[in-house]
C-alpha cells in the first residue's frame, strides 16, 4: 500500500495547476476497476478506481450524465482499454468516452466534463 | 380521381395454382416490382396456402401443417395480393380471357399456369379405399394416417424418391414398412445397379423390407391382415395399407380444356419463356413440358419460376433451357446423390467405383469419353463428395491426375476444390440461383460478413446445402482481396469466444485477470471482452457475479441484478417459475410494488415486471421480497422467460 | 418460463406442462449463456404456450414431449425445429443439458439460438448427431458441465444482502443521502411512469411531482 505519493490523474493539461483539492468521499466507497457516483456542489461526479495502471492506481473523475439518453448513469458503466486510452462505455447506448479529457470516441461533437482527482491516503479529492 | 385513372389503366394477373413453384413465382413477382404494373389472383385448389412439399413426411414427426407454410399467414395480404384457397379453376376461357371457378369468373391480362402434377396410379384390379392411397398432399397425409390407425403393416408401391420419403412416413407411424418396385432397384432413374443395390442394404437395415423387380397384378382380401397383393409367379405380400408412389403425370387437365398445345406424354407446352401456345398463357413447373421433358423436381420449377416473373415484370430474363436433374438428398437418414449421366450412357465414357461393403456405402465417377470431364456420378451412404463432384461436372473443371481420388476416401492430403478453380458462372446456391460471380461482386462492394452475404445473396438460405461451400468461396475471395479475416474478439484476446471459452474450461481458470495475463494483451480489457469472459466465467464455475473480482466484468444489468431503464431507474423481476405463483407471494409483490410506488407490468414471459426503482431502493426492495420470491435472472444473458 | 395450464385443468391437455415447466425452470435458472434464453412448455398441440417460438420449445404429447429448438420471436422471429418427438422426462432433460451446454461452447458472443442455428455447418441434422447420436463423445461432459452450474445455483440477491460489502454499490452517491434529483415521474393511468422532456417544465425543480 504505497499511496502516500498522491498520484494525478486526469490530463486536463491546460490547467497547469489544478487545485485547490477538496475531499469528495473516502477510499473505502470507491470500487476496484468499476465506477461510483459522489454528489460535488450540484454535479455529479462518476469516480473510476483503476489500483493497477502503468502508472500506479488512478482515479479518474468524469460527469456522470450521458448526452444521448439524458440519464445520469456513467457511473455504471464498463471501464476499458481502447487504443491506449482508458474509456468508459456508456451503459445504454454504449458509446466510448476518454477518461481523460472526456471525449466521446464515437461522435467529435460530444463531450464530458472532467475533473482533476486524487488520492491523498484514504481519501478521494477533486479539483474544481 | 387520379387513383382510380390509375387503377384502371392496371392489368389483372391470374395464377392458377399454389404450390411451390407458384408461390415461388408469386414471391419472385413481389421482389421485381411486379405489383406495381399488375392486380394479381392466385388460386389455390386446396384449403391450405402453399407448403414445404419436400418435407411432407415431417408432417407426421410432429411438424403441423402451419410450420410447413412457404409463408408467414399475412404474407399475400400484406402485398394486395388476392389469395383465393379452396377455389378450383374449372375452366378458362380463352375468347373472353376468363377463368372459372365455382364462384364466379375472373378476368385475366396474362394467366400463370402452375397447376403442378398429381401421383399415377396403375390400374390394378382391387385396388381401393386403404389400398389406394396416395402421397402428394396433406390431404393425403391425413386420409394415410386415418387409415393407418389399428393398421399394422404398410406398403409402398413405387421405390423412387418420393415413395422412399413415403415409406419414411409410414414408419413415422408405427407401421411395419415395405417398398415394392417394378424395376430390379431403387431408384431407378437416378442410380445404377450397384448404387440401388447399397441404398437398398442401407434402407433394409433401416427395418424398410425392399421388394424389386416386383409387378402388383391384383389386390384382393387378405388372410392375416387387410389386404392381399399378388405378384408375378404366385408371390403374394398382404397389409393393412398400399400408398401409391409409382410416378407423377402433369396436371395438364385445364391446358387440355383450352385446347393449349399438350406435350405427347403429357403437360403443357413451354416455349423458351415458358409461353404456352396462348402468348397470354405461361406453364410452370411439372405441368409444363418443354422440349418434351416434365421437371418434377423443386429447382427447375423455381427457375422457370424466376423466368415469368421477370418478363411480366419488364426486368431482363434468362431463356429457361432445361435444367441440371442432379439431386442431392437424404432419405430415411441415407444420404443419395445423383450427377448428370448417372448411368453412363453415354457411349464411350469411362467409370470410375467405389464399393464399401461393410458399410453398404457406393461412390461412382463417370468420366467423358475424352477423359477430361466429370459427366456423371452416383453416391450412396456419403453426400460429402456431392458438392466438389457437382462443380468438376457443372463447370468442365480439368481433372485432377488421379480422378479415382474424388471418390476415394477423404485422407489427410486428399486434393480438395479450391474455391479459386471455380469459374465466375459456378453456381454456388441453385435453389437461389446464386452464382460465384454474384458471391464476389457483393465482396467487391464491401461484405465483410458472412451473415451480411446471406442476406444480400439469398444464398444458402434455401436447402442450406451450400452453406460450406459458400463460406469456402467467401473466405477464399476476402483472403484474395487482402482482406484478413479477423475473428479476434477484440484488441486484447486474438481469440473467438469458442476458443477462449475452451481456454478456460481446460486450463480452469477462473479470474479476468488470469486470462488476460496468460492468453492476451494489455491488462484491463474493454466493454467487448469483459462481459464475454465474465459470461463464461459464469457458465462453466457458476460462482456469484457479485464476487469482487467479477464484478468489473458484468454488463450494468448484471451488476446491480436489474434491468436498466432509460432514465436510468431500474426494473425488477423476480422469477415466477412457469408463471404459477400463490396469491401470498402476489401479495408482497403487491404491497412491495405500492410501498416503492414502482409501476407494474405483466411481461410476455408470465412475470411480473416492477419499474421505477433507483439504485439505492434496490437492496431495500429486495429485502423485503426475498422471503416470498428469488431472482429472475431478467437481466442477465440466461434463461427467461 | 412460459407454459399453458397444462392437463391439470385443461380437457385438451395431455401432459402437466406448469410442473414441467417448472423442473424446466428450476434446473435451468440462473445459467449463464452467450444470449438470453426463452423456452415454454405448451400442454399440448394446440401450442397455448407458443413454444415454437422460443430458444427451447416442449409440446406435450400422447406419449411425452416433442422438443423444439432454436425458435425466436423478436427482431428476427423463426420457427423452432422439431428435434426429437415423444421423449419421457429424463430424456428431454438429457437432451436439454446437452443441448444448451453445446449452445454456450460453441456460440458467437451475443447470437442467440436461431441465429447459432443458422450458422452451424451441417444444420440440424448435425445438431441431432451431436446432441441424440453423441457423434462427438461429448454428451457425457456436457451432462456433467450442466450438473456443476445446476448443483452450485444461488440466488444472486440473497447472496449480496447478506454481504454489507457488496451492498455498498448500491448507492446513488457515495458521499450523500439523496436520489438522483434528475429523475422525475408523472402519474399516468394511476401508475407513475418517467416524465417526457416536454413535461418538465411543469416539474418543480427541486421535488418530485407526486
Amino acid at each position: 500500500m504505497s499511496q502516500a505519493n498522491a498520484v494525478r490523474m486526469s490530463s486536463a493539461q491546460l490547467a497547469p495547476q489544478p487545485g485547490p483539492w477538496q475531499v469528495l468521499c473516502s477510499r473505502d466507497d470507491l470500487v476496484a476497476n468499476s465506477g461510483v457516483v459522489a454528489w460535488f456542489d450540484g454535479a455529479q461526479v462518476a469516480l473510476f478506481y483503476l489500483p493497477e495502471t502503468e502508472q500506479g492506481e488512478q482515479v479518474f473523475a468524469i460527469e456522470n450524465r450521458d448526452p444521448k439518453s439524458g440519464a445520469n448513469v456513467i457511473g455504471r458503466g464498463i471501464v476499458g482499454r481502447i487504443k491506449d486510452e482508458y474509456v468508459i462505455a456508456a451503459p445504454l447506448y454504449k458509446q466510448h468516452f476518454s477518461l481523460e479529457d472526456g471525449r466521446c470516441l464515437e461522435d467529435s461533437e460530444q463531450y464530458l466534463r472532467v475533473w482533476s482527482a486524487r488520492l491523498n491516503g484514504d481519501l478521494v479529492e477533486i479539483a474544481a | 380521381m387520379t387513383a382510380n385513372d390509375t387503377r384502371n389503366k392496371r392489368d389483372t394477373l391470374v395464377v392458377i395454382g399454389n404450390g411451390m413453384v407458384g408461390h415461388h413465382f408469386v414471391e419472385q413477382f413481389i421482389e421485381q416490382g411486379g405489383l406495381d404494373r399488375y392486380d394479381v389472383h392466385v388460386f389455390g385448389e386446396e384449403p391450405m396456402r402453399a407448403y414445404d412439399r419436400v418435407h411432407l413426411s415431417e408432417y407426421f414427426g410432429g411438424r403441423d401443417a402451419e410450420s410447413l407454410a412457404m409463408c408467414e399467414a399475412d404474407f399475400y395480404e400484406r402485398d394486395g395480393v388476392n389469395l383465393h384457397l379452396g377455389a378450383q379453376v374449372v375452366e378458362i376461357d380463352r375468347a373472353q380471357q376468363e377463368v372459372v371457378t365455382a364462384q364466379g369468373r375472373q378476368p385475366y391480362d396474362q394467366l400463370v399456369l402452375a397447376t403442378g402434377s398429381y401421383p399415377f396410379v396403375p390400374p390394378i384390379p382391387g385396388a381401393e379405399g386403404n389400398s389406394r392411397l396416395v402421397y402428394r398432399t396433406l390431404e393425403d397425409l391425413d386420409a394415410i394416417r386415418a387409415a393407418s390407425a389399428g393398421a399394422r403393416r404398410g406398403v409402398v408401391v413405387g421405390g423412387g424418391l418420393l415413395g422412399l420419403e413415403a415409406a419414411n412416413a409410414l414408419k413415422s407411424l408405427g407401421l411395419e414398412a415395405h417398398v415394392v418396385e417394378f424395376a430390379p432397384r431403387l431408384m431407378p432413374v437416378q442410380l445404377d445397379a450397384e448404387g440401388g443395390a447399397a441404398l437398398k442394404a442401407q434402407i433394409e437395415a433401416l427395418g424398410v423390407s425392399v421388394h424389386v423387380s416386383r409387378a402388383t397384378q391384383a389386390i384382393v382380401a387378405g388372410e392375416e391382415y387387410a389386404y392381399r397383393m399378388n405378384f408375378q409367379d404366385d408371390e403374394f405380400l398382404e397389409t393393412d395399407i398400399v400408398v401409391f408412389s409409382a410416378g407423377i403425370r402433369p396436371q395438364d387437365a385445364l391446358g387440355r380444356q383450352a385446347e393449349l398445345e399438350i406435350a405427347e406424354r403429357g403437360g403443357v407446352v413451354v416455349d423458351n419463356h415458358c409461353r404456352t401456345s396462348d402468348s397470354n398463357i405461361f406453364a410452370i413447373g411439372e405441368c409444363a413440358s418443354w422440349n418434351g421433358s416434365i421437371f418434377g423436381l423443386v429447382a427447375p420449377g423455381y427457375t422457370m419460376a424466376r423466368c415469368v416473373a421477370a418478363q411480366l415484370a419488364g426486368k431482363p430474363c434468362e431463356a429457361f433451357t432445361g435444367a441440371d436433374m442432379s439431386t442431392k438428398l437424404k432419405l430415411l437418414g441415407v444420404d443419395v446423390g445423383s450427377i448428370g449421366d448417372a448411368h453412363g450412357a453415354t457411349p464411350g465414357s469411362v467409370s470410375y467405383r467405389f464399393i464399401d461393403e461393410a458399410n453398404a456405402g457406393y461412390r461412382r465417377l463417370v468420366i467423358s469419353p475424352d477423359g477430361k470431364q466429370v459427366i456423371g456420378a452416383v453416391l450412396v451412404g456419403d453426400n460429402s463428395y456431392y458438392d466438389t463432384l457437382l462443380q468438376y461436372a457443372q463447370n468442365g473443371i480439368k481433372l485432377p491426375q488421379d480422378p479415382s481420388s474424388l471418390i476415394m476416401p477423404v485422407s489427410d492430403g486428399a486434393p480438395v476444390l479450391g474455391a479459386d478453380a471455380l469459374p465466375d458462372t459456378a453456381t454456388i446456391c441453385s435453389c437461389h440461383n446464386v452464382s460465384k460471380g454474384a458471391v464476389c461482386c457483393a465482396v467487391d462492394e464491401g461484405c465483410t460478413d458472412l451473415a451480411e452475404l446471406k442476406g444480400q445473396t439469398k444464398a444458402a438460405t434455401g436447402c442450406g446445402g451450400c452453406a460450406a461451400l459458400l463460406k469456402q468461396v467467401f473466405e477464399h475471395e476476402l483472403t484474395a482481396r487482402g482482406v484478413e479475416v479477423d475473428k479476434s474478439l477484440c484488441e486484447h484476446f486474438p481469440y473467438t469466444r469458442q476458443e477462449l471459452y475452451g481456454i478456460i474450461r481446460v486450463e480452469g481458470i477462473e479470474t479476468f485477470d488470469e486470462l488476460l495475463k496468460t492468453h492476451g494483451r494489455g491488462h484491463i480489457g474493454c466493454d467487448i471482452c469483459k462481459p464475454v469472459v465474465g459470461s463464461i466465467l459464469a457458465s462453466c464455475w457458476n460462482k456469484p457475479i457479485t464476487d469482487p473480482a467479477l464484478v468489473p466484468l458484468q454488463d450494468t444489468n448484471d451488476t446491480f441484478m436489474a434491468n436498466m431503464q432509460k432514465n436510468g431507474t431500474y426494473s425488477v423481476v423476480p422469477r415466477v417459475p412457469g408463471g404459477e405463483i400463490t396469491p401470498e407471494k402476489l401479495i408482497v409483490l403487491g404491497e412491495v410494488a405500492k410501498k416503492y410506488d414502482l409501476y407494474t407490468k405483466i411481461t410476455g414471459g408470465q412475470r411480473i415486471d416492477l419499474f421505477g426503482a433507483e439504485l439505492h431502493q434496490l437492496p431495500d426492495i429486495w429485502s423485503e421480497l426475498i422471503e416470498a420470491v428469488r431472482t429472475g435472472h431478467a437481466y442477465g444473458k440466461s434463461v427467461r422467460t | 418460463m412460459k407454459s399453458c395450464v397444462g392437463s391439470t385443468w385443461c380437457r385438451y391437455g395431455v401432459q402437466d406442462s406448469v410442473g414441467m415447466s417448472l423442473v424446466l425452470e428450476n434446473r435451468y435458472k440462473g445459467l449463464r449463456s452467450p444470449h438470453k434464453l426463452k423456452f415454454a412448455v405448451s400442454g399440448c398441440t394446440r401450442e397455448c404456450a407458443e413454444a415454437q417460438s422460443k430458444d427451447v420449445g416442449v409440446i406435450a404429447t400422447d406419449k411425452g414431449w416433442n422438443l423444439y429448438v432454436c425458435g425466436n420471436g423478436g427482431m428476427r422471429p423463426r420457427h423452432a425445429e422439431l428435434f426429437a418427438t415423444d421423449l419421457d422426462d429424463k430424456t428431454l432433460i438429457r437432451y436439454i443439458d446437452r443441448f444448451l451446454m453445446f449452445y454456450i461452447r460453441t456460440a458467437d458472443k451475443l447470437q442467440r439460438t436461431s441465429v447459432w442455428r443458422e450458422s452451424l455447418e451441417g444444420g440440424l441434422e448435425y445438431l441431432k448427431e451431436v446432441i441424440i447420436d453423441d457423434s462427438l463423445g461429448l454428451a457425457e461432459e456436457l451432462e456433467a458441465q450442466m450438473q456443476h452450474v445446476v448443483d452450485t445455483y444461488e440466488c444472486e440477491w440473497a447472496n449480496a444482502l447478506q454481504d454489507p460489502e457488496k451492498l455498498k454499490r448500491f448507492r446513488t452517491f457515495v458521499n450523500d443521502e439523496r436520489g438522483d434529483p434528475d429523475i422525475h415521474f408523472v402519474k399516468e393511468r394511476g401508475q407513475r411512469r418517467p416524465a417526457r422532456a416536454s413535461e418538465l417544465h411543469l416539474i418543480p425543480v427541486t421535488e418530485e411531482a407526486l
